[in-house]
């Protein structure tokens, strides 16, 4: 549906994008993932036109658009900061993109409220300036709006981050759940590796203008392909000399392991067995409890389940055992 | 917010040409049908009239009514004058700018020194006119430039509640050279007009040096530099500083025909200083523009405008002071009274010629 | 929860185009670019080029004698040396007031604020001579205010108002009335929430002040500080009338020699000087701007509560300071409309009482068969020039905004050339160079015209128009256009929806005052009006000089109360009823 081929952006010395090659299925939720200044965002005003590439081409439904005019390329978007105009009333902005297409007056005011129901905004708040509305709201409007026009791309660029947590899962839940419902392929960039995890079919992690790592969300974390992008996804414990010793591992390599592949007082039969461990912190999260242990002067965490009975306390000491095919190596 | 904003603009554009119309209208109106002409009772066949012939008609004489008066009489004679109506220096620089392709048909007014830079600049062309014989000698350019209309006498007046006559100067120069004088008389801070460049005229002339500097003597610089050193600059009316119980000044320059007007409006009696030398006198003229669009009826204008009769009304009217001897009758006594003063003998062209540089320098140097 | 109708009716394609170059976008983009540079060649430079070299060639010869002719005088040096001091003084002392207006009227919990603010906004009503008028007849030897202070303190200096700190003073309050529209509007785009949080904290009401408000103002701030130093540099009426011997400044000397034929090279010479510095200040504004603005970041903004002041002692402070400023802002006008209804004898006298009232002038005024004719002319004049300035404007500005280099850098400053030419020498160029036919003006000689005035409105409109736009448009959030464009907006229309509803309340205020100043313009309309048409300014201009009526004074007071009241009711029509809208 979309692809990029071989995508470079220069800002005058600076090498933003340094040949980013993607493609993006139709239907398909596609996250672009990094720390800020990775290129992530630049990609997706690539993609939607607001940055024209040095080189490469980006296509949608195998016809280059590289050159086209973002007017005419018919992305639905959602900016960071809502870009809601705020001198039109809530109803206007959501009307706008369809103005802009001559769409009749009876038309527009039909789809504007259809959608303007579907996202919860009452009429009464259609009538406001956006300025009166609250952030979740505003998102909403911002949503709507990008998908009036019946896009068959949208694209999203952190649309969550200025949000408190609660509304930011229960917007993130809407969003998968119109995903999925219609099909619109949809480009998302975050920094949020939570928030790419959760919602994603696919994953582009990004760093310094690369793509590290594409794969579905397992893969990215299960099997990160780079060291970086298994410190950048998930909780991970990098193995320090003592923790390979005592394990009796040898390789020469940085090796990391996962927190829940730590297993505590939980050894199988094809574990390896690291041995006692004491509690030095635990972190109560309701879900789940992490705790840091200490080995040998060895520091590292683990995350056990909240069963509500085996809590362990500080100072106890443990059993850690692992499965070493969990063990990634760089 | 939009609409409004529309509605606003509309409105005002319409406003706007609705009133160039009335504008127009209005300017024909007024052209047509000043309060007392016989014609008032048809303004509106005006602009259709084509037995009227378009003359314009630039002029710094033109305030106090003087332009409507004049206006009217010309519809008599079948010209529809239209006028412009500015300052002299104005009036002369727009006639200079537009050579290239004139408005102006005529121009009547200003002074020997503007219509020095016309005729050097060859802004205006020579045409004797049906009245010249009748202008005393010295009045009528030379070789036939401009004819004189109306005489101006510029003199140096005071406030004779404030000032006793007998105590007051006999010439300019006494001003500066002595000091009872000093910080009593005003000056005006701007050099650009009418009646302070005569009076500048009569009192560089009297210094003329063709080896001195700049064509004045050092007696003169001297002079000059005194003169502006004791005045009291004034950015009002002179008359307005000279009144003003706050301030030393009691003397200072006014065109003949301001002072009356005055008086009554200061509530004052104004005397005036007759130096023995005599006045400058500013020669009003009509003269034909240069590439005039209607030069016929410019001509025709002028030699009807300039006639004794003509002159002689308007100048009743106005208590202006006709250039024509034969025009005097029925004046009042004050304007009789002014044209009785002797007038300066000044050497025009070369005053005329170095005008500009002498006031540069006072800028320059001397103005305070 | 949301969800889209796939294949509704309502689906639209989206046009297909092949990679390529958009050759309509290219042509208008084109057409535009040449019609600018038409534009700045021959009715900004070639005008004006004769007037420039001037200075330098004479007669076909290379010469320095205005050079020399200028520093030879003590006079010019001195007025030039003036200029340049009042100007950064002047930036300083109007800085300080405008903003402590602004503040009083807006950001502080000020008892009267509304009434306080009108009495402050006068200044946008008249200026020049009038206004200088207005505060001498208060101050001067025997003015009103120190005739006040005479009968307190006997040995008070009755000429103390006189020289620098005079003409400093009169400029200072004279020349804050765009703080009121500027800087405000900067103020209304404080987010109050980043001074709550600075109060939470626990920030002093001083340290939010500095830390958080004004650094928000600054961009304003920078720009109408840069006009009021371009307005202390070309000072004309306060040191004319209030500067005495010791301060004269260099622009009175300018217009009198541009209206001098044979001095016009110093008027051009001396033009250039406060014209080059002009530019270097605008340079630096420039990078000033480029260097950082500051947009709000806030998605969600709330807006500004007045905020008490909290300690009694200053907030008593405050109050004084508000109303000693709103009596001297009031005083000059009350006391112009009541001289305007005085006979001449008693405004020469200083007197005002009842026997002197009269309404002879506004008689004379209103009898005067061409009194209202010049107005609608000037009115029409006016509106059309202020409207064609601002749309030409706007091209220039959303130009600048879009394509960053040289070329626009370079298009930008050519803009600014009428401040490089006096008033009167732009006229006069323009009258010389379209006297006759000129191929570049399709063969038709403009002067003459009616339509040489609109011109010449618009180009001495230009500068004024274009910094202060320049300046709304660096306010614009760049994705609201993106968003736009992303929705399917053609780049015109999302100018006309995204960006003018953005800048129109700058846009409004921009033209309300170039109406107000183009309505009794003189200096250039003298050399370009139409005899059929004579605007406000040269009417004015005859009927109070050279007039048999005596002293004109009282009917320039009659015009000018006039004038007021035209000038208030546009701002309220641009500005006041949008302010209305807003809250």
């Amino acid at each position: 549906m979309i692809r990029l081929d071989n995508v470079k952006v220069e800002f005058g010395e600076f090498l933003a994008l340094k040949g980013i090659d993607m493609n993006v299925k139709k239907g398909e939720f596609f996250t672009l993932l990094g720390p800020s200044g990775c290129g992530k965002t630049t990609t997706l005003r690539s993609i939607t036109g607001f940055i024209t590439p040095t080189s490469g081409t980006v296509s949608v439904a195998e016809e280059d658009i590289t050159h086209l005019e973002v007017e005419k390329r018919n992305i639905g978007m959602v900016f960071q900061n809502y870009a809601l105009f705020p001198t039109m009333t809530v109803f206007e902005n959501i009307a706008f993109g369809l103005k802009v297409k001559k769409v009749s007056k009876e038309e527009i005011k039909e789809r504007v409220m259809e959608i303007g129901r579907k996202v919860d905004l009452s009429e009464e708040q259609m009538q406001k300036k956006v300025n009166e509305l609250s952030g979740g709201q505003q998102q909403r409007v911002a949503i709507a709006r990008a998908l009036v026009t019946s896009p068959s791309i949208i694209c999203l660029d952190e649309p969550l981050s200025n949000l408190d947590a609660k509304l930011r899962v229960q917007l993130r839940n809407e969003l998968k759940e119109l995903q999925r419902k219609f099909g619109i392929t949809t480009i998302y960039v975050t920094h949020d590796q939570e928030e790419a995890l959760t919602l994603s079919d696919r994953i582009a992690v990004f760093n310094k203008g690369q793509i590290e790592q594409i794969g579905r969300p397992d893969e990215i974390y299960n099997h990160s392909q780079t060291e970086f992008v298994c410190n950048f996804i998930g909780d991970i414990n990098k193995l320090d000399d003592a923790f390979l010793k005592r394990a009796g591992i040898e390789t020469g390599k940085a090796c990391y392991i996962r927190l829940e592949r730590l297993y505590v007082n939980a050894k199988k039969p094809y574990h390896i067995d690291f041995g006692p461990a004491t509690v030095v912190s635990s972190e109560y999260n309701g879900l789940y409890i992490k705790y840091t242990l200490e080995a040998d002067g060895s520091i590292f965490k683990v995350i056990e389940k909240n069963s509500g009975t085996d809590i362990y306390d500080i100072g106890q000491i443990v059993n850690v055992s692992f499965d070493p095919k969990n063990i990634m190596m760089y | 917010m939009k609409k409004l904003i529309k509605a606003l603009s509309f409105g005002a554009l319409a406003l706007g040409l609705a009133a160039c119309g009335q504008d127009a209208e209005a300017d024909v109106q007024e052209t047509a049908a000043p309060a007392e002409s016989p014609v008032a009772e048809a303004p509106n066949d005006t602009n259709t009239d084509s037995d009227l012939e378009v003359v314009v008609l630039y002029s710094n004489a033109l305030s106090d009514g003087r332009g409507e008066w004049i206006q009217e009489h010309a519809r008599e004679i079948g010209i529809d004058l239209q006028l412009v109506d500015g300052g002299g220096v104005a009036i002369a620089n727009r006639i200079l700018a537009e050579q290239g392709n004139p408005m102006a048909d005529v121009v009547f007014g200003l002074n020997q020194l503007l219509w020095a830079d016309l005729i050097r600049e060859g802004a205006i062309v020579p045409y004797v006119l049906a009245w010249a014989d009748e202008i005393p000698a010295g009045l009528n350019d030379a070789n036939g430039y401009f004819h004189a209309v109306a005489l101006v006498g510029n003199l140096l007046a005071f406030d004779a509640g404030q000032l006793d006559a007998s105590d007051a100067p006999t010439d300019w120069l006494e001003l500066w050279n002595n000091p009872e004088f000093h910080g009593r008389y005003a000056l005006p801070n701007a050099l650009t007009g009418s009646t302070v460049q005569m009076v500048l005229s009569g009192i560089f002339n009297r210094f003329l040096d063709a080896d001195g500097d700049m064509g004045l003597s050092e007696e003169g610089w001297a002079n000059i530099a005194a003169m502006f050193a004791n005045g009291v600059p004034t950015d009002q009316d002179i008359f307005a500083e000279i009144v003003n119980p706050a301030s030393d000044v009691v003397l200072g320059q006014i065109w003949h025909m301001g002072i009356a007007p005055r008086e009554e409006s200061f509530d004052m009696t104004a005397g005036i200083v007759v130096p023995e030398i005599g006045i400058p006198f500013s020669v009003e003229g009509v003269a034909l523009i240069n590439g005039a669009n209607n030069p016929e009826g410019a001509q025709r204008f002028m030699d009807w405008f300039g006639s004794a009769e003509v002159i002689n009304a308007f100048g009743q009217a106005f208590d202006y002071l006709p250039a024509n001897p034969n025009a005097l009758d029925g004046l009042s006594a004050e304007t009789i009274a002014i044209s009785e003063i002797p007038a300066q003998e000044i050497n025009w062209e070369v005053v005329a010629d170095n005008m500009g540089a002498w006031i540069e320098r006072i800028y320059l140097n001397y103005l305070q | 929860m949301i969800s889209v109708k796939k294949n509704s009716k309502f689906m639209v394609k989206a046009p297909i185009s092949l990679k390529g170059i958009n050759w309509q976008a290219s042509l208008v983009k084109g057409l535009i670019f040449t019609g600018l540079i038409w534009f700045i060649v021959f009715l900004l430079v070639i005008p004006n080029v004769n007037t420039i070299t001037s200075v330098f060639w004479q007669n076909g010869e290379f010469t320095l004698t205005a050079f020399t002719r200028l520093f030879g005088s003590a006079r010019a040096v001195a007025a030039l040396r003036n200029s340049f001091i009042l100007a950064p003084i002047l930036s300083l002392t109007v800085g300080f007031v405008g903003v402590s207006l602004v503040l009083i009227t807006e950001y502080f919990k000020i008892g009267g604020a509304k009434i306080l603010r009108m009495g402050y906004m006068t200044t946008l009503l008249y200026g020049g001579i009038i206004l200088v008028s207005g505060y001498r007849f208060l101050y001067e030897p025997n003015g009103f205010i120190t005739n006040f202070l005479v009968s307190i303190f006997p040995n008070f200096n009755t000429g103390w108002f006189e020289g620098f700190w005079a003409v400093l003073f009169v400029m200072t309050f004279a020349a804050t009335g765009t703080h009121l529209i500027f800087i405000r509007n900067a103020l209304r785009a404080v987010d109050y929430q980043t001074i709550e949080a600075a109060r939470n904290m626990g920030a002093s009401q001083f340290t939010i002040l500095r830390k958080v408000v004004l650094p928000v103002l600054t961009p304003a701030l920078t720009v109408v500080t840069v006009f009021t130093f371009l307005g202390g540099l070309s000072a004309i009426a306060a040191p004319l009338l209030v500067g005495g011997n010791d301060f004269q400044t260099i622009n009175p000397m300018i217009l009198s020699f541009a209206n001098m034929a044979g001095s016009r090279d110093l008027a051009a010479l001396l033009a250039l000087f406060l014209g080059l510095a002009s530019f270097i200040l605008i340079g630096l504004l420039s990078w000033l701007e480029k260097r950082g603005h500051y947009l709000s970041v806030s998605k969600v903004k709330s807006t500004l509560v007045k905020q008490p002041i909290k300690n009694p002692v200053l907030n008593v402070l405050a109050h004084l300071y508000a109303y000693v400023l709103f009596f001297i802002y009031v005083a000059p006008v009350v006391v112009i409309v009541l001289f305007s209804f005085s006979e001449p004898s008693a405004i020469a006298r200083r007197e005002l009482s009842w026997s002197t009232f009269t309404l002879d002038n506004y008689r004379v005024v209103f009898s005067t068969a061409t009194a209202y004719g010049p107005l609608l002319t000037s009115a029409l004049y006016a509106v059309l020039a202020s409207a064609l300035v601002g749309a030409l404007m706007l091209l220039v500005c959303r130009m600048i905004a879009k394509h960053k280099g040289k070329f626009c850098t370079l298009i930008e400053y050519a803009f600014m050339i009428p401040w490089l030419v006096p008033t009167v020498l732009i006229a006069l160029g323009l009258v010389t160079t379209f006297n006759r036919p000129q191929w570049f003006m399709g063969n038709v000689a403009l002067t003459g015209t009616m339509w040489i005035m609109v011109l010449g409105y618009v180009i001495i409109s230009i500068p004024f128009t274009l910094r202060m736009l320049r300046a709304a448009f660096f306010g614009i959030d760049n994705g609201l256009e993106e968003a736009a464009k992303n929705l399917g907006a053609k780049p015109f229309y999302t100018f006309i929806k995204i960006v003018m509803p953005t800048i129109m309340p700058s846009l409004m205020a921009i033209l309300a005052l170039n109406f107000n100043s183009l309505l009794t313009e003189f200096d250039m309309s003298v050399f370009l009006f139409h005899p059929l048409a004579m605007p406000l300014g040269v009417q004015i201009r005859n009927l109070t000089t050279d007039g048999r009526a005596g002293d004109s004074t009282a009917l320039t007071f009659v015009y000018a109360v006039l004038m007021m009241l035209v000038g208030a009711v546009v701002l309220y029509v641009a500005y006041g009823r949008q302010e209305k809208e807003r809250n």
